[in-house]
């Protein structure tokens, strides 16, 4: 029982009384003992445990009036974050031409489908989702809150981070958003292990009416790092119900912020060749990720993802603190292996086993201690830029300036 | 907590509050809960948890040859550590032709802690000095504790409630190897009585936090970050050798965890125990917000239980999901242990989901002639059932007959027979202490309102609380849909096999609905994607379905000519028997008018049909040798 010794036999006996006559029966033997001794005075006994027992029943019942007051207190400030926050999150659709029939003209059909967000920025409205969703598409469509469904387009994209800009081809007419901003910087998200978060989208296409689907969880895990195809740098980890069809589709916190876009679950091993669906374990893109990306898919430019191409190991001392990443492989045809090969004596290219401890980009000065950290810098950084590589070899201390690749080129 | 609000900017308005409180004399209204304060609770309990929690892999091995690794818990200043009886489980050796690598358990263990300031993490030498695969526990010594080692303080298990605020904290997915570990949050769904009360009141919790692989080991924390037991893992249904109505088997999909008082007692003899368990914290009198909340899913469930029953059907052919010629899927089995239901009269009549009697891998599609092969197997599983024992709140069991059925909604009606005088039983009246459900308001549908979802898989052995899940409502589909959710109440909370047609209520455990499973085999029966058949769409029918009517999708038993490239509403052929022969049409009829609408083609038709059951009269007027005419048809269903 967690109330105060006071309250602890009342709320068992409102239990008790809960379950029927069984539970009583077992109950009753202890007052029953007492009273074979002496009827008369078992009897007074009797009447004093009762009204005893009634007041602390009543008590009980006042503190149990209580906490659901503050219960129903808490449930309206969720249902009040939830309202404000469902009206930017968008089903995502991928159209692709098929054929009904063998004989007949191809048609575009929703061929899959994932969510998105809709963001303010720049005084514009945009459609942030991953690039996962898009992928092989011939045409886009997202079905915004009030259930129209609108012809969007790709703006750009970075595919090595997941992340692509959609735009309505015609104003959204009708229709009302909140101008979400996206927040840059880290600190003033104040997110951390346990901070509620709710998560919107269409899972398993089950939000395509425009209505998204609400989950609720929390965060387990800041600056999380999977590899593969997309890679998910600095991601969130929580336990918000996430299935297919959620991917693209916005992360909130309670304020209303918006502060990541799902993308990843993990996978179960025992459940290898099933579905894959919520375990639990969310991986979303960071805002802050999302808000450096931005700049450069908006503008003009090239939103290319830099590239360096080497893979990194935590280099720890000998009390096991990270001082750096140890350099384990360098990638065929990235920047640093052409360096090295171009000119054999250029003996101040990072080759293996050097130690990269930080880098320099237009001046300023990013530590590297882990390898995630290497990896977070990178990918905030554009082909083209050129940055500063400083790195330990043995017990000297190096610089190598290079230009940042585009991996498709 | 107060300094921690105070730190948040909440003192200020209270300041304010105060000031106003002088000024005017008022006093001020009742603070009302707040979310913030729940996760300034939460983000208190985490921080102490957090530093304590390490990862556990046998030492120099090659992280090939490590299946995962466990988790464990720091408990002492001088270098206890708790974590599971799989500790430094590796294999001899990579995996050669015709040798398969044998398992081995190593006894010193590299213990891992995130640093936790700067990046990376810490690694130090433990020795295992007693382990049990059964209990699923070991207790390590560190062989050097660093000064200022952090370690976690026990709680008391015996505290805990069904309902209660639970954190689960390891390194699941391997994910926390090198970072700070990974949290879920959940409650506590379940607790088992224990088999020997002195030592333990509780056998096992199981948690609604999410428990993945690596988890194992891992501490469970209460709302006050006090330790109260050892995450083992997560049931799962395809666990070997255990058979499909294995009662453990109610707790698939849940986080089974090992009450600290079990481990407390378990290493009692030790020279270590003094040092390991100095003593339970006891839970704190006063609540905290995320406690109340807590307080609220116990009572609340507890109350709402009343009308929550457990069902034990006997059939002649067993349930199973294996469907012939479907590919891809999971090879997971169909529990078949006892299952959940709702009393929603207090004569004894009970509703339950259509899935807990049919070999169903989804919900029931309504439609026109619904080729689906869902609607007859509705129907054979119906007839294969030989018993149903309803085990009543009070201890009673009676026995069940179905009474209808409803699958547009799938939702089964039962009548339990409750004695009263009956022929052959010893009992004049009825068990008393039934109540039956309280329906939630008509209005109850918020996105974001919590659910209460109670099961009762328990059987003739009730426990005194419900199977808990605590989610909110995601989503209310349309009615006006093909879909076979149309008109449903998405929730995410946890619906497995053990609570499908049990209760969804509401913070004052008034009844939302009736639970459903999803898509049973392909999206995993935990996949926070769940149902509610709300109360408001069951409510209008419960009076025909308790007289016995089933609602079943309508069939005709026609068929179409084409027109061109598509068909028409005349007829090619009308089955013998069916509802379309019975009323008088024939072949060559066209259908112009149903019910006064006029139709151009069979889709026109099945529009007009959505929310008509068998059984319902529809008025069609056809054209028959070029004269109009209006003929009454009473809907069928597919025999």
């Amino acid at each position: 029982m967690r109330t105060a010794p006071s309250t602890t036999a009342p709320a068992r006996l409102r239990g008790l009384a809960a379950l029927g006559c069984l539970w009583l029966i077992l109950a009753a033997p202890l007052p029953l003992a007492s009273g074979e001794e002496d009827t008369a005075a078992g009897d007074a006994a009797d009447k004093a445990a009762a009204t005893k027992a009634a007041a602390a029943k009543a008590e009980a019942e006042e503190a149990y009036q209580d906490a659901l007051e503050r219960a129903e207190g808490i449930e309206e400030g969720l249902m009040k974050s939830v309202d404000k926050v469902r009206v930017n999150s968008v089903a995502v659709l991928n159209l692709r031409q098929r054929k009904p029939r063998p004989d007949a003209e191809p048609v575009l059909v929703r061929a899959s489908g994932g969510s998105g967000v809709i963001i303010k920025y720049r005084s514009k409205l945009w459609i942030l989702t991953n690039v996962h969703v898009t992928a092989g598409h011939q045409a886009l469509q997202v079905v915004t809150h009030d259930g129209e469904v609108r012809d969007v387009e790709l703006h750009d994209s970075i595919p090595e981070y997941d992340i692509a800009l959609l735009k309505f081809k015609e104003k959204p007419r009708g229709v009302k958003f909140r101008g979400v901003p996206v927040i840059a910087s880290k600190s003033e998200r104040g997110l951390k292990a346990g901070t509620w978060v709710i998560a919107t989208g269409s899972p398993f296409f089950l939000g395509e009416d425009g209505r998204s689907v609400t989950t609720l969880g929390v965060i387990s895990g800041l600056d999380r790092f999977l590899g593969g195809q997309y890679q998910y740098v600095g991601a969130i980890q929580h336990d918000a119900e996430v299935n297919p069809g959620n991917s693209g589709g916005p992360l909130w916190d309670l304020k209303g912020n918006f502060i990541g876009i799902n993308g990843k679950i993990a996978m179960n091993q025992a459940l290898r060749g099933a579905r894959p669906t919520n375990t639990g374990a969310a991986f979303s893109l960071p805002v802050h990720q999302v808000e450096a990306y931005l700049k450069r898919l908006v503008g003009e430019g090239d939103a290319e993802a830099g590239y360096l191409g080497v893979a990194c190991e935590t280099e720890k001392d000998k009390k096991g603190n990270a001082v750096g990443a140890r350099i384990t492989s360098i990638e065929r045809g990235s920047p640093l292996q052409q360096a090295g090969r171009g000119n054999k004596k250029d003996d101040d290219c990072p080759t293996k086993d050097d130690v990269i401890v930080s880098l320099t980009v237009k001046g300023s000065l990013k530590r590297v201690y882990t390898a995630s950290d290497l990896r977070e810098h990178l990918s905030l950084l554009p082909a083209g830029q050129d940055i500063t590589i400083k790195y330990k070899r043995g017990k000297r201390t190096k610089r190598y300036k290079v230009t940042l690749a585009d991996r498709g080129r | 907590m107060a300094r921690s609000s105070l730190r948040r900017g909440v003192g200020l308005p209270a300041a304010f509050a105060l000031l106003a409180l002088l000024l005017t004399g008022a006093p001020p209204a009742a603070a009302k809960g707040s979310i913030s304060k729940v996760e300034d609770e939460f983000e208190n309990a985490i921080k102490k948890v957090t530093p304590a929690t390490c990862v556990c892999l046998p030492w120099g091995v090659d992280p090939r040859l490590i299946p995962g690794g466990s988790s464990g818990v720091i408990m002492s200043r001088k270098g206890l550590v708790l974590s599971d009886g799989d500790v430094g489980v590796h294999f001899d050796g990579p995996p050669q032709k015709g040798k398969r690598p044998k398992i081995e358990r190593s006894d010193v263990i590299e213990i891992r802690l995130p640093n936790l300031k700067g990046k990376g993490f810490a690694s130090y030498k433990a020795t295992v000095i007693r382990r049990n695969r059964e209990l699923d526990t070991s207790l390590l010594r560190l062989e050097k504790a660093p000064s200022g080692l952090k370690y976690l303080t026990a709680g008391n298990s015996d505290d805990l409630e069904v309902g209660d605020f639970t954190f689960a904290m390891g390194n699941s997915f391997g994910l926390a190897a090198e970072a700070p570990p990974t949290l879920t949050a959940g409650v506590v769904a379940a607790l088992t009585p224990g088999d020997d009360p002195r030592e333990s009141k509780w056998q096992n919790i199981y948690t609604s936090a999410a428990v993945n692989q690596g988890v194992n080991g891992g501490p469970l924390v209460d709302i006050h970050g006090h330790l109260v037991g050892t995450i083992s893992s997560a049931v799962s249904l395809v666990q070997t050798g255990v058979k499909p109505d294995d009662p453990r088997l109610a707790f698939a999909y849940f986080g089974k965890v090992v009450p600290i008082e079990r481990l407390r007692a378990y290493y009692a003899d030790l020279p270590e125990s003094e040092e390991l368990f100095p003593e339970g914290k006891k839970r704190d009198p006063k609540l905290g917000e995320s406690a109340a909340l807590g307080q609220v899913f116990h009572e609340t469930g507890r109350r709402a239980y009343r009308s929550v029953v457990s069902l034990e059907i006997k059939r002649k052919e067993q349930l199973s999901l294996a469907e012939p010629g479907q590919r891809g899927m999971m090879n997971i089995p169909r529990y078949l242990g006892p299952v959940s239901g709702v009393l929603v009269s207090e004569d004894g009549f009970i509703l339950t989901s259509l899935y807990n009697l049919a070999n169903l891998t989804s919900l029931v599609m309504p439609g026109l002639g619904s080729r689906l092969p869902e609607n007859a197997r509705v129907q054979a599983g119906i007839e294969g059932i030989t018993s149903i024992d309803v085990h009543l709140p009070g201890g009673d069991t009676a026995s069940a007959k179905v009474v209808s059925r409803h699958e547009g909604l799938g939702v089964v009606l039962l009548k339990a027979e409750l004695g009263g005088g009956g022929e052959g039983t010893a009992s004049t009246s009825p068990p008393s202490g039934l109540v039956a459900a309280t329906p939630a308001p008509n209005d109850a549908f918020a996105p974001g309102r919590f659910v209460l979802v109670l099961g009762n898989p328990y059987g003739a052995k009730r426990l005194d609380d419900p199977l808990l899940t605590i989610g909110v409502l995601s989503k209310w589909h349309i009615e006006e849909s093909d879909h076979p959710w149309a008109g449903q109440w998405q929730t995410d909370a946890g619906i497995t096999d053990a609570n499908a047609g049990g209760a969804a209520v509401d913070l004052r455990g008034r009844l939302l609905g009736i639970t459903t499973i999803w898509s049973s085999t392909q999206h995993g029966r935990n996949s926070g994607i769940g149902f509610v058949v709300p109360w408001t769409q069951i409510e209008p029918v419960l009076g025909e379905l308790k007289r016995g009517r089933d609602f079943r999708p309508p069939f005709f038993g026609i068929t179409w000519k084409p027109d061109g490239g598509r068909l028409s509403t005349t007829l090619a052929s009308v089955m013998e028997g069916s509802a379309a022969a019975k009323a008088g049409l024939r072949v060559d009829d066209t259908i112009v008018e149903l019910d006064g609408t006029s139709v151009d083609n069979p889709l026109d038709i099945k529009k007009l049909l959505r929310g008509k059951w068998s059984g319902d009269k529809i008025v069609l007027t056809i054209r028959r040798a070029g004269k109009e005419q209006q003929l009454p048809l009473t809907l069928g269903a597919r025999e």
